[in-house]
């Protein structure tokens, strides 16, 4: 398919965007918070990948190489930019609650969930990104390790560090367990 | 066993990797300090709280956009390929420097409007040596015909030398 790209196909293109852009466009997105931020970092990272598919290595696995650029874009423009500092302010509400439980269970679903979310912005971008792939996007150890760059044990400490973090945070809010 | 130490082996004892004696530790500690109880019921309530954040689909303008992108990106040239980013390696920037140089003097002979005159000059002087080394060639040329004379008159030097000084001429 690379190599496709690289003669100029254009429906090779589009299926490597079919493949990717959903895949990337979440991973920017929880991991700036933004939709519309997370559009713009999308399309950076496609411009990234075009420019950079002739450094493709056909030996190893496309979806980490692609995953990789995508996360070393994210962390760039973090450091660039410092964005976790600002407030993720379109967080919605009604995310991914179930409409049969009743009001009350939804109130409190939404508001540590709104939390565990806002949560996520102020664990270090390292730490941010194995739990986005872990606990969020439900990767393998073993295919986080290939996408972060770092052994399978780290990637589980950073897991498990940033679960902590976000407990306090949790327990700080003193919501219901 | 402190609230510190706990808070870094609740993940641990969730996936039930801890060791009897941890374990046994960790419990008696969690008997007695509510904290680290509330810490341990947020710890199980967050993976579902993370798994339940739901992928967002992509808008069709994002869509088209990334369609779009090797229409508006230069192409990226394949391995192998030309290329001119040997052009601008550190490596051959003292070429370029000497060419820049080298054209910044020759546009002084080709579009200064005194380049004539200069080119005149040069001219001349190219000739003046030219002539100068002509008449050395010349001299050096003749010089075999007065080889003859010059030895005759050195020997005729010594011979006069010798008669003056005839105790130093049988030394020589």
């Amino acid at each position: 398919m690379v190599q496709e790209c690289l003669d100029g196909s254009e429906g090779a293109w589009r299926t490597l965007v079919d493949t990717f852009s959903k895949r990337i466009f979440n991973l920017a997105y929880q991991f700036c918070g933004r939709y519309e931020e997370a559009e713009d970092l999308t399309q950076e990272i496609f411009m990234k990948l075009y420019t950079s598919l002739q450094k493709y290595d056909p030996k190893k696995n496309l979806t980490a190489w692609v995953l990789t650029l995508a996360k070393n874009h994210l962390i760039d423009t973090y450091r660039r930019t410092k964005r976790e500092k600002t407030q993720r302010d379109d967080f919605d509400e009604n995310l991914g609650v179930e409409i049969e439980s009743g009001p009350e269970e939804i109130m409190v679903a939404t508001e540590q969930k709104k939390l565990v979310w806002q949560g996520l912005e102020k664990l270090s971008p390292e730490i941010r990104l194995a739990v986005i792939l872990i606990e969020i996007q439900g990767r393998s150890y073993e295919e986080a390790a290939a996408i972060l760059g770092v052994p399978q044990g780290t990637v589980k400490s950073r897991v498990n560090r940033g679960k902590i973090q976000l407990a306090r945070i949790l327990s700080q809010a003193g919501g219901q367990p | 066993m402190k609230c510190s130490r706990v808070e870094k082996l609740l993940p641990i004892y969730l996936e039930d990797e801890l060791s009897p004696q941890e374990k046994r530790l960790l419990e008696a500690h969690l008997r007695q300090c509510p904290d680290c109880q509330a810490t341990l019921a947020y710890l199980r309530a967050i993976p579902s709280l993370l798994a339940s954040i739901p992928e967002r689909e992509i808008s069709p303008s994002l869509q088209a956009k990334l369609y779009a992108i090797p229409a508006l990106t230069p192409a990226p040239t394949k391995k192998g390929g030309f290329s001119l980013d040997w052009l601008l390696r550190p490596s051959f920037q003292p070429v370029l420097a000497a060419a820049s140089v080298f054209l910044f003097v020759l546009s002084f002979f080709l579009f200064h409007p005194d380049g004539r005159f200069l080119s005149r000059s040069i001219n001349e002087q190219l000739h003046l040596g030219y002539s100068r080394l002509e008449k050395i060639v010349a001299k050096a040329e003749s010089l075999p015909g007065y080889l003859p004379a010059l030895q005759e008159s050195l020997q005729n030097s010594l011979k006069s030398l010798s008669q003056s000084r005839p105790h130093e001429s049988d030394k020589i």
